[in-house]
């Protein structure tokens, strides 16, 4: 298999402390298959470069409606509008902007200039027992670059770790079974329809691979992200306990309440919010579920 | 030696008092007292004729035979710096000039008010007004050559607090009081004294100066019985018995120590309070620190533990009481000062941990019960260090990333591997150097073998030095000229050119700081010698000098250096804005920073100062590496200059640097115009060697290799750095773990200070309300995180609701 020399990536975060063991750096890759109604980093959905507007930096210069080579931008309430099906990405308008009021989301990056970044914190990870989560978007959705990227790691002994949908072939799965030390797998619906109602696709490939990944002895620990009313129902917890005992009895599960502290980079995106009134849900809630799952068996942690 | 260590709970009523002593102190409305400085000159007067030193003496025991005595109510020690609680004492024979000007502004001041009661207002002008002329302000000013005059009014230099609050930043060798008492020194002194051969020239001041340390620990003993006595009284007159019995132990207590030495651990905790406070009676200095109280008690703890006279929470309780009575000590500064020192701190600094002389791991039980009375009172004082060394047990780092969590700053964390060496570098032997504690902030001394002012020094303003520069060498507020130049910026050609004047200008603040250092250092030695302290410091009476005039084993000194960071992030903006991108010309940079960014492009230019060019603290080495390079040029100059003591006795009387700004970040600021990082005219600079504020977007481990790639190991003075963690970082065990693998890390990539700021709800609430407080306030958002600031705010909320939880 040949491999991509670019990624395209959102962020590279440091000292990552709730995703994985030890002190991690996450790489966030862009692009996904899915497009969940909660997601809390919509800026990483598409594998384009989309710009961001933030208002309350915008000091409005309007310098970049002048630089503007296509005409995207105009000068309305509040601030700054981008015209999305004028806007090319091209990032004039960030280069001249001072304020980063405008800001693209996305840029491509050698394995090499990533690993750089990554060497940076090594020492750390060295102590902590930490080092390399590749997040995303789907991470697995440029699996030939992130399959780099992990062998790259393995070559610095690098402890590896993916956070993903499960929505990828199983092959690239496989190519990266060798070299990713944790998995960590959403669940997020069992039944088919619910799953393509709020996920946009079929889960069954994700049930699937999960599967495989069981058989195959990865280091897998479940993660359900818990959104009221759409998957923390009787019937899903049900059937998510059900499958999770045919599949994986005893896999590590971590629950993940839902939060709405994405919700504000949706504007930022001209994209909606479609669960703009959904609390979040409440700790005895969280602690109730937990209880379900402890009583099949399966450990369970809040949060991360 | 450590071995497993299990806090222990204390009983309610344990709890009760600690926390009573604790209301008491903190509710009290503060005070001037006059009753030292009215028994200082009571003594100055009858004794005008002695010699500085020995006058000295006999003001300080007139003091301590005849201020006011009290015992809290409560309390289980004896002793206080005033006539009542946190009240504050006058040090006339520093400075009374701000008395006449200040006096009735007192209670109104923006912060550290105190009250001056009516009955002792003209009393106190009048102690004002006989020693006008006399003090060691007057003396300064009028020994000061223009030069270091100049430069103070600039900015570019600040040592107003050395001559208006005097020197202190000193360190008892509480452990000889300890084992020889105070009359095992006096024994010492006399020997000396009738040993001298008084038709030798040479021992004239020696004898003078036995003399007077016998005086001064008279007075010390005298003090302790008049508490013995008081305590009889108020036990005699007490009608609950257990308080009866309490108060006939501190009588005992008082009545054998420090006379003699300590035979108990309680003894040996009112006999270090004893010391340590006298000190501060006798020198107006703050910093006077505790040192490695866990060492040197640990012996006494431990024999008492196994003979039953006392239990880990009858210790707790006792060290409780103890920080209680430091935070008691007050200190009232001119406003000139306090802005420098804001809040009243007096910085007495207590170290744990770390290793023995010997190199062994000095972890001990007293060290954990050290950090959990600490985490009962939770107050300003002391200021805990805690040292870190590869060899202390992880339960030791474990309980000091606990106690960090509370949120109250403590304790800060030092690295022993980059100091130990840094000290050997300078000339102190390994044994004193594995012995090495905190004094003041981030300092690192020997304990009793360093003489006063190992810190505090002036103040000097890297900031104010590039702005000058970047001038032509005169100064825009003040019209006066450091070193003349033939050019501004706006006709400097390269960075070369730039980095040459800066170096130059630099050169000449180090030399100025000098000379206005001598100075002062004279004035102080000539004035205000003192007796007490001075037979506490190793080798003074050996050597028969005091502690200034050379007394002491080591003499090596530092005083901080404020806006090396706003000075890096400047450059590198020059740098890669102006020189290398040539987006802005000098002159047309040079104009948008007379005009405080203001102006039709003032605020976009701004903008890209801060947004375009690389800050310190993001681990990029291109600031990184300007950071350290203006560092070592001005350690070269530093270099070239010893001190006062020079040729006197001492090891070393060399300076180093150091970081530890203290407040002074904000009034330094004040003198300083727009710089080049974008930072407006009037602002507060970086602290310590800290990013600045808001500029760091990468998170601590990019903070932490930024600082590390800085010469720590020339920095001997100390590198301060403040984090500042939200809570929930930590609410968890793993959390918990992973800050302690951050600091660990952090060490072995030769790392010197870390402290952590906690931050809390209150915080948050306050940071939402007035959001340019916290400009540098990161919070974990969602698999990412972000300035507190660029949250909207329903997200804000929803993190202020999500850290309580996490709490």
């Amino acid at each position: 298999m040949n491999t991509k020399n670019e990624g395209v990536i959102s962020e590279i975060e440091r000292y990552a402390i709730k995703d994985g063991p030890g002190i991690r750096t996450v790489v966030f890759l862009k692009g996904c298959p899915l497009k969940c109604r909660w997601c809390a980093n919509p800026e990483t959905q598409k594998s384009i470069y989309q710009l961001m507007y933030w208002p309350n930096r915008c000091i409005a210069c309007k310098q970049c409606i002048l630089e503007c080579p296509n005409n995207a931008l105009s000068w309305g309430n509040p601030g700054i509008q981008i015209c999305r099906a004028d806007c090319a990405s091209c990032g004039a308008c960030t280069q001249i902007c001072n304020s980063q009021a405008l800001t693209m989301a996305g840029q491509h990056k050698t394995a090499d200039e990533i690993m750089q970044i990554i060497l940076k914190d090594l020492p750390y990870y060295q102590t902590s027992g930490g080092g390399v989560t590749f997040s995303g978007g789907e991470a697995a959705s440029q699996g030939e670059f992130l399959c780099k990227l992990a062998k790259e790691c393995k070559k610095h002994r690098i402890s590896t770790c993916i956070e993903t949908c499960g929505y990828a072939k199983w092959e690239i799965f496989c190519e990266l079974l060798p070299y990713i030390d944790y998995f960590f797998y959403d669940l997020k619906i069992i039944d088919e329809k619910d799953h393509m109602t709020y996920t946009g696709v079929s889960n069954k490939l994700i049930l699937d691979n999960f599967s495989r990944l069981i058989q195959a002895k990865a280091d897998v620990t479940v993660r359900i992200p818990v959104i009221p009313g759409i998957n923390n129902t009787q019937k899903n917890v049900e059937q998510t306990i059900r499958f999770l005992l045919e599949q994986a009895p005893g896999c590590p599960v971590s629950l993940l309440p839902y939060h709405r502290l994405g919700a504000s980079k949706y504007d930022k995106l001209d994209m909606e919010y479609t669960l703009a009134e959904l609390a979040p849900p409440s700790e005895k809630e969280m602690f109730q579920l937990k209880e379900q799952f402890v009583s099949f068996g399966f450990p369970v942690r809040i949060g991360e | 030696m450590y071995r497993t260590y299990q806090a222990c709970g204390l009983s309610s009523k344990q709890l009760q008092r600690i926390k009573h002593l604790k209301e008491e102190s903190i509710n009290v409305n503060q005070e001037v007292c006059i009753e030292r400085a009215r028994y200082l000159t009571e003594g100055y007067k009858e004794h005008a004729d002695e010699p500085a030193i020995k006058k000295r003496a006999y003001a300080f025991q007139n003091i301590l035979k005849k201020i006011s005595l009290f015992i809290e109510d409560g309390q289980l020690l004896a002793g206080n710096h005033a006539a009542s609680l946190r009240a504050a004492s006058i040090f006339p024979e520093y400075c009374v000039n701000w008395l006449f000007e200040e006096i009735d502004e007192l209670p109104k001041r923006p912060g550290d008010r105190f009250l001056v009661p009516d009955c002792i207002r003209e009393e106190l002008l009048d102690i004002a007004e006989w020693w006008k002329g006399k003090t060691l302000e007057d003396r300064c000013q009028a020994t000061l050559p223009l030069q270091a005059k100049e430069a103070y009014k600039m900015g570019v230099l600040s040592a107003n607090g050395n001559m208006t609050s005097g020197d202190g930043h000193i360190m008892l060798d509480f452990e000889a009081l300890l084992h020889k008492g105070a009359e095992g020194i006096i024994d010492d002194a006399k020997t000396h004294l009738n040993a001298l051969d008084l038709s030798d020239p040479a021992n004239h001041h020696k004898r003078i100066f036995y003399e007077s340390v016998i005086i001064a620990y008279e007075g010390m003993i005298a003090y302790a019985e008049r508490y013995a006595v008081l305590a009889r009284q108020l036990a005699r007159r007490e009608s609950d018995a257990v308080r009866k019995s309490e108060l006939l132990a501190i009588a005992a207590n008082c009545e054998h120590v420090p006379r003699h030495p300590a035979k108990t651990f309680y003894e040996g905790v009112q006999s270090v309070w004893f010391a340590h406070l006298l000190s501060q009676i006798e020198s107006n200095g703050h910093s006077m620190s505790f040192g490695r109280l866990d060492q040197y008690l640990y012996p006494y703890y431990k024999k008492d533990l196994a003979e039953g006279r006392c239990t880990q929470s009858s210790a707790t309780e006792i060290l409780a009481c103890l920080w209680i009575k430091a935070f008691g000590v007050v200190k009232i500064r001119p406003w000139s000062h306090t802005r420098f020192s804001g809040g009243d701190p007096t910085y007495q600094n207590l170290t744990l941990g770390g290793i023995t002389p010997e190199g062994e791991d000095a972890v001990n039980d007293l060290t954990m019960i050290c950090l959990d009375s600490v985490s009962l009172t939770r107050l300003t004082q002391p200021n805990v260090s805690a040292r870190f060394n590869e060899k202390n047990p992880k339960e030791y780092l474990h309980k000091c990333v606990e106690v960090i969590k509370l949120g109250f700053g403590m304790p800060a964390m030092h690295g022993d591997h980059v100091m130990i060496p840094s000290l050997m570098k300078r000339g102190v032997l390994e044994k004193d150097a594995n012995n090495y504690a905190i004094v003041g902030c981030i300092e690192p001394i020997i304990p009793g073998k360093f003489g006063y002012r190992s810190a505090g020094m002036s103040f000097t303003n890297f900031a104010k030095v590039l702005e000058i520069t970047l001038d032509g060498g005169t100064d825009a507020r003040t019209r006066l000229t450091l070193l003349k130049q033939e050019k501004t910026l706006a006709d400097m050609e390269n960075m070369e050119e730039v980095r040459a004047a800066y170096d130059k200008q630099m050169s000449y603040v180090v030399k100025t700081r000098v000379i206005g250092e001598h100075c002062i250092d004279y004035a102080v030695e000539e004035l205000v010698p003192d007796a007490f302290c001075s037979g506490l410091v190793k080798d003074c009476i050996a050597r028969g000098k005091n502690a200034k005039e050379g007394g002491s084993v080591y003499d090596m000194v530092t005083g901080p250096e404020t806006g090396i960071t706003n000075a890096a992030n400047s450059l590198a903006a020059l740098q890669k804005i102006v020189f290398e991108e040539r987006r802005l010309t000098p002159g047309e940079l040079l104009t948008c920073l007379h005009n405080n960014f203001e102006g039709e492009k003032g605020e976009n230019i701004r903008r890209m100062l801060v947004n375009r060019a690389p800050k310190f603290g993001n681990d990029d080495d291109y600031v990184d590496q300007i950071s350290s390079d203006i560092y070592l040029s001005f350690m070269k100059e530093q270099n070239k200059y010893p001190t006062a003591r020079i040729g006197r006795g001492p090891v070393g009387c060399l300076s180093y640097p150091c970081t530890a700004t203290i407040s002074g970040n904000v009034p330094q600021g004040v003198a300083v115009g727009a710089s080049p990082d974008g930072r407006k005219a009037g602002e507060p600079l970086s602290e310590g060697c800290s990013p600045f504020h808001g500029t760091d977007t990468l998170g601590p481990t990019a903070v932490l290799n930024s600082i590390s790639k800085m010469p720590n190991h020339l920095i001997t003075g100390g590198n301060l750095l403040n984090i500042r963690l939200s809570p929930s970082v930590m609410s968890t065990e793993e959390g918990l773990v992973k800050v302690m693998n951050l600091i660990r890390t952090f060490f072995a990539m030769n790392g010197w200070h870390v402290q952590f700021n906690v931050t809390s709800t209150e915080t948050l609430l306050d940071a939402k309300n007035n959001p340019d407080n916290y400009k540098d306030l990161v919070v974990r958002v969602a698999g990412y995180s972000a300035l507190f600031n660029d949250l909207e705010e329903k997200t804000k909320d929803d993190i202020i609701a999500r850290t309580e939880h996490d709490l």
